[in-house]
């Protein structure tokens, strides 16, 4: 929180920023996962949230304000139809239903006139605040102001995430994980249960891309390509997948640091994330977090009740 | 009263028919043995009772009402429950939560205050969980509560299995080999247990194949073979059949 008064190093705060909106996909990716949803389109409704927001902003004149929960509830409206006809396919179907979807909407978007076909979307207001009793106005000018918008809408979302995990709907989740016929028999509701999941990652993928598209100021179809989709996946289960709300953010933060740790070239980077990646399922099935864990174990403690079950050992 | 009504049950998987023309009729408060060779067709019907697979042909009503096309999850909210033969628990879950997912069917509070964490939905909760140290103490588990099912030695774990299942208070119990890898000792002391829930009101299938058992607890039993109905009747009279036991043991 006191980074940006300590460094003013601009560029720090960005891949800070750009890690808080990854974390926000990947906590949907890791609750779907979690279920069996192997979903690698998630960039499809992180675009969704993003154009929509463009759009209410550009063509219905609305704030960014509005149009940011708004998309997120578009983005959550989309995954509502679909999800009822994915869902109810095999695990290995949802996976390639979902990657046709990531494709399909690139596609869709890139030659669509009214956000601009291939070219996107140039020029996106950026947020503002209207201070009403003195009628100034405030402008999301440096980097700063999105700094603490990001950091508020990654709280809100991971305390949502937090209170869903230690309720009972994250019991009923952790039991469709772990043996779901015997869920079934037990009177649990498989479909509507991993409905419910894609839905909320869904719409968090959504309010993401609302908060990217403005914090970027422009938008192109290839931002959202499905190469992106496997990224998140991989911070997931670089993260750890035992840590679904932990996991999801060390993960993010790697996923974003390495590149820039490693600045020799895309080929280079990949191989590394490679490594990093076979050393993670070959040493450190909790993932990083899980590593982290271990040294503070303040992380563990945090996540209690929120551990997927799958790695208990590692709690002790 | 006839609980569990099967009326001219087939499945096929392609050309194989793993039940066929099934007839049968569960009455209320008894033990029912479903017996026979491996793959005779017992593991399958107890999935279609349960939803996991759909009749080819033919219907499954339970209490009058046909239950052939429904989700096991309505089923089971119906009424029916089951112990898996060897996956009947959250493995990576303690004892307590197993036991406390049992009692998912009775809560009444929805989605949002549930994730608001409202008054109402701590209070189910609370319940749930009074109800599950209950459970747990009633079958000895209770100083075993936090300790991981996968953890516990192999008769802890079918105790518990049970636990869970009947946390959901069914009407109908299909039981898949419980007594499987168990020792002497532990094989008297299920019957106990079983027979003290038929004395409590619980209609019971049981599929199994210590026929100790089978003798000391079923009311009827039902000789399967090839999916098809071989024997039906008194434990005694049927395991005396030439057929049944030609089945089991070979001819010659």
């Amino acid at each position: 929180m006191v980074i940006p008064l300590v460094l003013e190093r601009v560029y720090v705060i960005h891949l800070f920023i750009m890690s808080g909106i990854y974390s926000i996909i990947v906590l949907g990716v890791l609750l779907q996962f979690k279920l069996g949803l192997w979903n690698l389109g998630a960039a499809a409704f992180w675009g969704i949230g993003a154009y929509s927001s463009a759009l209410l902003v550009r063509e219905l004149g609305l704030s960014f304000w509005l149009s940011l929960p708004l998309a997120a509830l578009i983005a959550g409206a989309c995954a509502l139809c679909l999800g009822s006809f994915f869902i109810r396919a095999g695990r290995v179907s949802f996976l390639l239903l979902t990657m046709v979807l990531n494709g399909v909407f690139v596609e869709i978007v890139g030659h669509w006139e009214l956000v601009g076909g291939w070219e996107g979307i140039p020029r996106l207001p950026k947020p503002s605040i209207h201070v009403s009793f003195n009628g100034s106005v405030m402008e999301f000018v440096t980097k700063t102001p999105y700094y603490y918008l990001l950091l508020f809408l990654l709280l809100m979302t991971v305390v949502a995430f937090y209170a869903l995990y230690s309720s009972r709907i994250g019991r009923t989740w952790s039991a469709i994980g772990l043996n779901s016929p015997l869920a079934a028999m037990l009177g649990v509701n498989l479909f509507r249960y991993k409905l419910i999941a894609f839905i909320i990652a869904a719409a968090s993928a959504g309010m993401g891309g609302s908060f990217y598209a403005h914090y970027q100021g422009f938008l192109v179809p290839r931002m959202f390509d499905m190469h992106e989709s496997f990224y998140f996946m991989l911070y997931g289960v670089v993260g750890g997948l035992a840590y679904p709300i932990a996991g999801a953010i060390v993960g993010s933060f790697i996923g974003v640091a390495i590149p820039e740790l490693l600045r020799v070239g895309e080929m280079f980077q990949a191989i590394f994330f490679g490594i990093i990646l076979i050393l993670v399922i070959l040493f450190a099935r909790g993932g990083v977090a899980g590593l982290l864990g271990q040294v503070y174990p303040i992380i563990i403690k945090g996540s209690k009740g929120v551990i997927f079950p799958f790695f208990r050992e590692l709690k002790s | 009263m006839v609980v569990l009504e099967i009326r001219n049950l087939s499945k096929y998987f392609g050309g194989l028919a793993a039940i066929e023309s099934l007839d049968l009729n569960v009455v209320d408060s008894e033990i029912l043995g479903v017996v026979g060779p491996n793959g005779a067709g017992k593991s399958t019907l107890f999935n279609v009772i349960c939803g996991f697979l759909r009749p080819s042909k033919g219907k499954v009503l339970f209490k009058g009402e046909d239950i052939s096309k429904l989700d096991t999850h309505e089923i089971a909210r119906r009424g029916v429950g089951r112990t898996f033969q060897q996956t009947s628990l959250f493995m990576m879950s303690t004892v307590f939560e197993n036991v406390l997912t049992g009692f998912h069917m009775n809560y009444r509070v929805g989605f949002w205050k549930t994730f608001l964490h409202t008054t109402a939905a701590r209070k189910e909760e609370q319940i749930a969980r009074q109800k599950s140290q209950e459970v747990l103490d009633f079958i000895g588990l209770g100083s075993q509560k936090d300790v991981i099912a996968q953890k516990l030695p192999y008769g802890n774990r079918k105790i518990c299995g049970l636990a869970t299942a009947l946390a959901a208070n069914p009407e109908l119990l299909l039981m898949d080999e419980p007594m499987a890898g168990m020792n002497y000792a532990e094989i008297a002391t299920m019957v106990k247990v079983i027979g003290e829930l038929r004395a409590r009101g619980l209609t019971i299938i049981l599929v199994e194949h210590n026929m100790y058992a089978v003798r000391n607890l079923c009311d009827r039993i039902v000789v399967l073979n090839y999916g098809r109905k071989l024997a039906e009747g008194v434990p005694e009279e049927v395991l005396r059949n030439k057929e049944v036991i030609e089945v089991y043991i070979g001819r010659g």
